[in-house]
């Protein structure tokens, strides 16, 4: 379980997260969702320990990463997996090297092996035979793909989906879709997925939580958020152009009304 | 090739090259452990460097290893290559090798080549590091020079027409003297009355008395008469020099074109010679334009007839006490610290064994000293100011007292236009003679006296050469110096010739 | 606003502006000093860098060669050339191989050889480290449990520490080859005699405070270089950013730790 307490976070002036809350239990997928730019690469990276904020508290199993010194922060790391929005290959490496990475650096797999294990978890997700090419032959669809290879190569219990589907066909999309539901339930994982795309959200969340204004202004099941009262959420999840998200930015509204 | 093996060939080649350096250079490299160590002490080390070459007939043989203080001293440890013997009694000295002076230390290897300096020995010989190599190189320069001008002299002298010359000479010289002989003679009985008279004029006077008063009288008398008969004479005996300085110029006439020979040999002989003889020429120059005694001397008419007339009464002087003998010594002393010459006309005038007066010139390249600064500009640097020291030449004039006692001569008196004292010291009779001169004691600057220190040798009778050390205690280093010369004793005899052969001007 | 009050707030701009740099510029050793300390206290750990030391070092070291080679090559020719038309003046020419072999071993071949790599590798590091920065590739290396200090900067500072004083060894021999090439060839000089002067004068104490000094600027090339890498920001233009500073700072550093250097080592 992740509990994230009182989470704040600016950059210089600009505040970012604002006094946040979540919860997220233990073998189930939380989505985030929210703007573009309202943070919530933020939040998960934070939640990662890749930035640390500027108060607050995540606690992962109780423990809360943020006192923890660095050997336990490297310990605590392995359990992690995180596809990043922009896959972060390693653009030194091939593919195959990319998604060994992890498991020739903790040893997981002998040397032997590797090549299999990687194989593997590349028809995870709907790829096969591209081991050798760099990731700048790859298309943007195929590298998130290839990222998220890499995340769940060394079978890590807590994965971090920073827009798993975005950038790829619907087909491949739905692929992604049905490869996060798996792993959770095949293995238990527990997910935070961000994501905009709303169809990807109801078919793989098991909570689904809004960020707006540095804070989750809503915590629901996917039923819940389909038919909430929160005009704010519900402009969001209806992809509304005119709402109280857009409203608050005038010359937006004089753009879009004209 | 893996990049394992590229970057192992990389380090490796690396260390290679590290290995090559370090035995190249380093004291633990292998090739300066072998060959056998040697010590020498120097009173000075200066210069010198751990590394500096050792070397014998200008070839290394070793390495300087190591350099300390021994007492006061300085000590070298030398590291000389195995095979490379050195005898006992050889001798080490410090040497400069080009301009900017890289030291060196050269070893001079000894007689007794039977016995080697073990490995740990001490070469006890050594030389003081002055520049030996250029002192014997100019020395051997000096001597091929002396060489080449007695060459041309034999020249000269070597033809028939040199010999009929010389011949002729010789029998006029011969003539002359049969000729003064005569004057002499033909006063003998004169001189003798004279003397005859004075000896009784100075009995006589030991008692003078009213009575005795006509002998004095009649003395007087005598001695007017001889000065009258002298005033008689010496027409004649003026008259027959002049004949005889007609002939000695005829003769230098005759020979002018061997002179002009001798003189191109001279020339082409050597560029050194060719210096020589421009600074001869220069004093030449000098003579001419009346600077100097001698130019005086030669080209003022009174002067010369003065000079004869001052003769005239030294021979008389002469015919009274047979001494005062007069020597004209004219020398040249080359510096090896200014590469330049200093002359020296002296006459020595002797009246007794025991003693004599010494007049005379100098001329002394480092007379006069001008410090100039300038701005000196190399390559677009900054300029920067560089003090030029400027040497000429200037007179000075001797004046000297002389007293000698068994071997040893003391003079004192004017040297070089300053008070001075000199101590002289006949190591073979008549031959060789060491001395020093110290004057000039009141120098600027707190400058040390002037010493002098020398040796003359008299190859034959009126040849001689010098040498030695001038200015040694000079606190400017360029004042310090080796000295090598020559000179020619003309006695009075040859006085009078060589001035009635000297063309006087209208 | 009259004219003294706009000189005085252009001298107060000027001073702040100053002041800015110079705490960047404290900031930045700071930062430099402590990524320091990390490779220090993470290249202990396993695992072992091993791999990634020896492809650093090629890429540090193999590929650094032409461009320190050639200076260096050319740094010996030119410096007898001139000594030798300098010490021309003086008769002194014998010393032209003493001249060249201390220079170089010394000095120049250190000096240059860190200029060479500052720029050459120095840029690579920077831009490499940096792009990794801006587009996630160092989060992700923390997500994969690896640290990017371990991982990133310890096999450069390794292989730069190690590869430079070889580099310099190199350098030091075809500087001097250089510098007899001309000496022989073009100005005449006796060769044996230009050989032993170079060997004369030259103690191995020359030839390795060159070595250590070498190693330091490899150490703070790397250093700072990964520094920068590490912090650039914002895509692009950061990247450029980056390596730029990089270059001008490693630049910088080798010569003034040089200064420092020699003046503690001679
Ligand atoms: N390292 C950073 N430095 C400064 N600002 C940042 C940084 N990372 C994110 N931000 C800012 O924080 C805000 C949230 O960014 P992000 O979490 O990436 O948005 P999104 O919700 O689209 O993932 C953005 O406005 C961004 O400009
Ligand atoms: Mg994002």
């Amino acid at each position: 379980m992740i509990a994230i307490r009182d989470l704040s976070k600016a950059f210089g002036k600009k505040v970012v997260l604002d006094d946040l809350e979540l919860t997220v239990p233990r073998g189930k997928n939380t989505v985030v969702i929210g703007g573009s730019g309202t943070g919530k690469s933020v939040l998960i990276k934070c939640a990662m320990g890749l930035i640390r904020p500027d108060a607050g508290e995540i606690r992962i199993d109780g423990q809360d990463i943020l006192r923890m010194d660095e050997q336990e922060l490297v310990r605590i790391r392995r359990r992690f997996g995180m596809l990043f929005q922009g896959a972060a290959l390693f653009d030194s490496m091939d593919v195959g090297d990319n998604v060994a990475f992890a498991l020739r650096r903790l040893k997981m797999v002998p040397e032997g092996h590797i090549r299999e294990v990687v194989e593997e978890k590349l028809s995870m997700v709907g790829l096969r035979d591209i081991q050798r090419l760099m990731p700048a032959e790859l298309s943007g669809g195929m590298k998130k793909r290839v990222g998220l290879a890499r995340a769940i190569a060394s079978e890590p219990d807590i994965l971090l989906y920073d827009e798993p589907t975005t950038g790829l066909d619907p087909i491949m999309a739905d692929v992604i879709n049905d490869l996060i539901i798996s792993l959770r339930e095949t293995l238990g994982v527990t997910s935070i997925t961000i994501t905009h795309d709303m169809a990807s959200a109801y078919k793989i969340a098991d909570q689904i939580a809004m960020l707006y204004k540095g804070k989750i202004i809503e915590v629901g099941r996917p039923e819940e958020i389909r038919t909430t009262s929160n005009p704010v959420v519900a402009q969001f999840v209806q992809g509304r152009a005119h709402g109280p998200i857009t409203d608050e930015s005038e010359e937006f509204v004089r753009f879009v009304s004209r | 090739m893996s990049r394992e093996a590229r970057v192992g060939i990389f380090v490796l080649l690396g260390l290679i090259v590290l290995t090559f350096f370090t035995f190249r250079v380093s004291k633990w490299g292998l090739i300066a452990e072998k060959g056998y160590r040697l010590t020498v002490d120097f009173d000075t080390a200066s210069g010198l460097e751990p590394k500096s070459d050792v070397k014998m007939a200008g070839v290394p043989i070793g390495k300087v290893e190591e350099i300390e203080l021994a007492g006061n001293r300085a000590r070298l440890i030398l590291r000389i290559q195995q095979g490379i013997r050195i005898p006992i009694d050889s001798v080490a000295s410090i040497q400069t090798q080009g301009l900017l002076g890289e030291k060196y230390v050269e070893i001079l290897p000894g007689k007794d080549v039977q016995r080697n300096l073990p490995s740990g020995g001490q070469i006890a010989n050594t030389l003081s590091p002055v520049n030996l190599d250029e002192m014997v190189r100019k020395l051997s320069e000096i001597g091929d020079d002396v060489k080449k001008f007695t060459d041309s002299l034999s020249a000269t002298f070597g033809t028939e027409e040199g010999k009929k010359a010389l011949g002729d000479i010789l029998r006029d010289v011969a003539a002359t003297t049969a000729s003064l002989r005569t004057v002499v003679q033909g006063n003998e009985a004169r001189i003798e009355r004279i003397l005859a008279n004075i000896d009784r004029l100075s009995a006589d006077l030991s008692d003078i008395s009213a009575a005795n008063k006509e002998d004095v009288r009649a003395t007087i008398e005598n001695l007017r008469a001889f000065s009258d008969t002298l005033k008689t004479e010496t027409p004649s005996l003026v008259r027959k020099l002049e004949e005889m300085s007609e002939r000695v110029s005829n003769i230098a006439g005759d020979n002018r074109e061997n002179l002009k020979e001798s003189i191109a040999n001279l020339k082409t002989a050597s560029a050194r010679l060719d210096n020589t003889l421009d600074s001869a020429g220069r004093v030449m120059a000098k003579i001419d334009r009346g600077e100097g005694t001698l130019g005086k001397l030669v080209n003022d008419n009174t002067v010369a007839n003065s000079l004869t007339g001052a003769f005239d009464g030294i021979s008389r002087y002469v015919g009274k006490y047979d001494a005062l003998h007069m020597t004209l010594v004219p020398w040249v002393e080359y510096q090896t610290g200014t590469s330049d010459w200093k002359y020296y006309l002296n006459l020595k005038m002797q009246p007794t064994a025991d003693k004599y007066y010494l007049v005379g010139v100098v001329n002394d390249p480092r007379g006069k000293r001008t410090d100039s600064s300038s701005f000196i500009s190399v390559g677009g640097n900054p300029p920067v100011e560089t003090r030029i020291v400027n040497f000429e030449d200037d007179w000075k004039f001797n004046a000297l007292l002389a007293k000698r006692f068994s071997r040893i001569t003391v003079r004192g008196g004017i040297m070089e236009s300053a008070g001075g004292l000199g101590l002289e010291y006949d190591v073979v009779k008549d031959r060789f003679s060491v001395g020093a001169d110290i004057f000039d004691f009141n120098r600027p600057e707190n400058n040390r006296a002037h010493l002098k220190l020398y040796g003359n040798y008299d190859i034959f009778k009126n040849l001689f050469i010098t040498g030695g050390a001038d200015d040694l205690l000079n606190r400017d280093s360029a004042y310090r110096t080796f000295f090598l010369g020559f000179g020619i004793k003309f006695p009075d005899d040859d006085l009078k010739t060589v001035i009635g052969a000297v063309p006087i001007k209208p | 606003m009259t004219d003294s009050t706009a000189k005085k707030n252009g001298a107060l701009r000027l001073a702040e502006l100053l002041g800015e740099r110079v705490h960047a510029m404290v900031l930045d050793l700071g930062a430099i000093f402590t990524l320091f300390l990390q490779v220090v206290s993470s290249a202990v750990r396993p695992p072992s860098e091993f791999r990634n030391i020896v492809k650093q070092m090629e890429e540090v070291g193999i590929r650094s060669m032409p461009v320190v080679l050639v200076t260096a090559t050319f740094t010996g020719m030119v410096l007898a050339l001139q000594s030798y038309s300098g010490f021309q003046r003086f008769g002194a020419t014998s010393f032209v191989g003493s001249v060249v072999a201390l220079s170089i071993t010394r000095e120049l071949g250190p000096v240059f050889a860190g200029l060479m790599v500052s720029g050459r590798v120095g840029a690579s590091m920077a831009a490499e480290l940096g792009t990794m920065k801006v587009t996630e590739q160092i989060d992700a290396l923390i997500t994969l449990a690896t640290n990017p200090v371990k991982y990133l900067v310890v096999p450069r500072v390794v292989a730069a520490t190690i590869v430079l004083p070889i580099l310099v060894v190199f350098a030091d021999l075809l500087g001097i080859i250089g510098g007899y090439f001309v000496s022989v060839y073009l100005m005449g000089a006796n060769p044996y005699v230009y050989m032993s002067k170079t060997y004369q004068y030259l103690e191995f104490k020359d030839i390795y405070t060159g070595l250590i000094k070498a190693s330091v600027f490899g150490m703070l090339i790397a250093l700072i270089s990964c520094h920068h890498g590490f912090v650039a920001q914002g895509g692009a233009e950061g990247v450029g950013r980056a390596t730029t500073r990089a270059v001008v700072a490693s630049s910088m550093m080798v010569l003034i730790s040089d200064y420092f250097m020699t003046s503690f080592m001679f």
